[in-house]
């Protein structure tokens, strides 16, 4: 019953952002409509969302005065190296010199270069999202190293995350400073039931996360308050022992971080001492 | 002339195109930089940036995606960019000066402040307040009108994660603006 009622009123939330945002086709809309008004927090919800935008809105700033100019004079003033030199006729020294066989190796050789550069970039793949370290934010209060914008615009400044690989977790877990949960899923339930269910509570919180293995979640931003109902939510069957700083985070702070959590069987879980609860 | 055009022209070295094409885009490249940024100055060097950064690399742009999303990905991380070297700290609480003074991130110039109305003001404060990965995505869809597939690919993000991230951004507004007591 609990889990329908959460379901529905998640599926309320969509809703509301979907129909919002004009992401619904009109006979999609039209039933959305009817669904959120009959829901009194949905409604609430899709007022306020409107109300947002109509306020956003009212920011939108005009340029400022001499911006314009500026900008035209920056742009006459610069120089960019792709601008070619204006198509000229061969000179006849030109013909006298592709007669000489040197000068023709010459040619050919730097033809086959140019060709080789051309095939190249022609065939260089976008990285791919495991190439590129993530998060163009991670933490904004801590001061990342400042980065160039890269020759290609198109790929994105990333900074890495600060949880580092997973398969580092293992030791970070044993850290108090760090982010992290340990669930000893009870005896007589499967690790990877345990697992699932969790991935199925971040799933419908919209949380992103990378796992390792069958027990191994790395949380990519949570806020406190979505983690207290993901918490609340698990198995109380299963022990679970947390960092002290996870304990801090939960209570005291507000700002979304990464946080680990590790699922093992309760009879080959190392033994830990264990963080007061 | 279409955007297509004018690149067109400004790779043949007519630069007076890429003007064209500033003159179009300056208006919505600015009010993508400013929330991200705070101030006027700051919002003015980020959009003179982004465009500049935008013609050294013209000939590397690959047209796989349309022209002002390729600028607006530029300009985020320009602004992004400008953020860091700025070292400020944002945090959701009010920042305490050496001189013991509180003041709120992304304060601008008074008389910039003075012209909106109290709600506007405070909606303002609530903005500069929330997280860069979630106030960037809702400025696209709020000011710039882009729709979530734009919203990803300017941000190089899944569609999920714009949803769930404009979800959550206008969640958290709406807490703030409740907290201040501004009304619908």
């Amino acid at each position: 019953m609990q889990n329908e009622t959460t379901v529905d009123r998640q599926k309320l939330e969509e809703l509301v952002d979907l129909l919002v945002d004009g992401e619904l086709s009109e006979e999609a809309a039209r039933e959305a409509e009817k669904a959120i008004q009959a829901d009194e927090t949905a409604s609430a919800e899709y007022a306020a969302a409107i109300g947002i935008r109509e306020g956003l809105a009212k920011l939108r700033a005009e340029l400022p005065e001499g911006f314009a100019e500026r900008l035209q004079k920056a742009i006459a003033e610069s120089a960019p190296q792709f601008a070619p030199t204006a198509r000229r006729a061969a000179p006849a020294g030109v013909w006298r010199a592709l007669k000489n066989p040197r000068a023709v190796a010459g040619l050919a050789a730097s033809v086959a270069v140019a060709v080789g550069v051309v095939y190249q970039t022609a065939t260089r793949e976008k990285p791919s999202p495991v190439d590129v370290p993530e998060g163009p934010i991670v933490a904004e209060n801590s001061v990342p190293p400042e980065r160039v914008v890269p020759e290609d615009p198109d790929v994105m400044i990333r900074t890495p995350s600060p949880a580092g690989n997973l398969p580092e977790s293992v030791g970070k877990r044993d850290e108090q400073s760090a982010l992290w949960l340990s669930v000893s899923v009870a005896p007589e339930r499967e690790l990877k039931t345990a697992a699932f269910e969790f991935k199925r509570l971040c799933d419908a919180k919209g949380i992103e996360f990378v796992k390792n293995g069958d027990g191994e979640f790395l949380l990519k931003e949570v806020d406190p308050s979505e983690w207290r109902e993901i918490a609340e939510k698990m198995n109380p069957a299963d022990a679970r022992s947390e960092s002290r700083a996870l304990k801090s985070w939960k209570e005291d702070s507000s700002e979304p971080r990464e946080v680990r959590v590790l699922f093992e069987v309760a009879e080959t879980a190392s033994s830990k001492t264990p963080v007061e609860e | 002339m279409n955007d297509e055009e004018l690149i067109d022209k400004t790779l043949a070295g007519d630069m007076s195109a890429f003007g064209l094409l500033a003159t179009k885009y300056q208006d919505r490249v600015y009010n993508l930089a400013l929330p991200i940024v705070g101030t006027v100055d700051d919002a003015m060097d980020v959009a003179q940036e982004t465009f500049l950064q935008a013609l050294s690399h013209l000939g590397s742009f690959r047209r796989s995606s349309r022209f002002y999303t390729w600028l607006y990905r530029i300009a985020y991380n320009c602004a992004v960019g400008r953020l860091r070297r700025r070292k400020r700290t944002v945090s959701v609480d009010a920042v305490v000066d050496e001189y013991g003074e509180t003041f709120e991130a992304n304060v601008e110039a008074p008389d910039a402040r003075a012209s909106l109305s109290d709600d506007a003001r405070l909606l303002k404060i609530a903005l500069d307040k929330l997280p860069l990965e979630y106030r960037a995505p809702l400025i696209l869809r709020e000011i710039e009108g882009a729709n979530y597939e734009q919203i990803a690919e300017t941000l190089d993000i899944p569609v999920g994660t714009v949803r769930s991230r404009l979800h959550r951004a206008r969640a958290s507004l709406r807490v703030s603006l409740e907290r201040a007591g501004v009304r619908r």
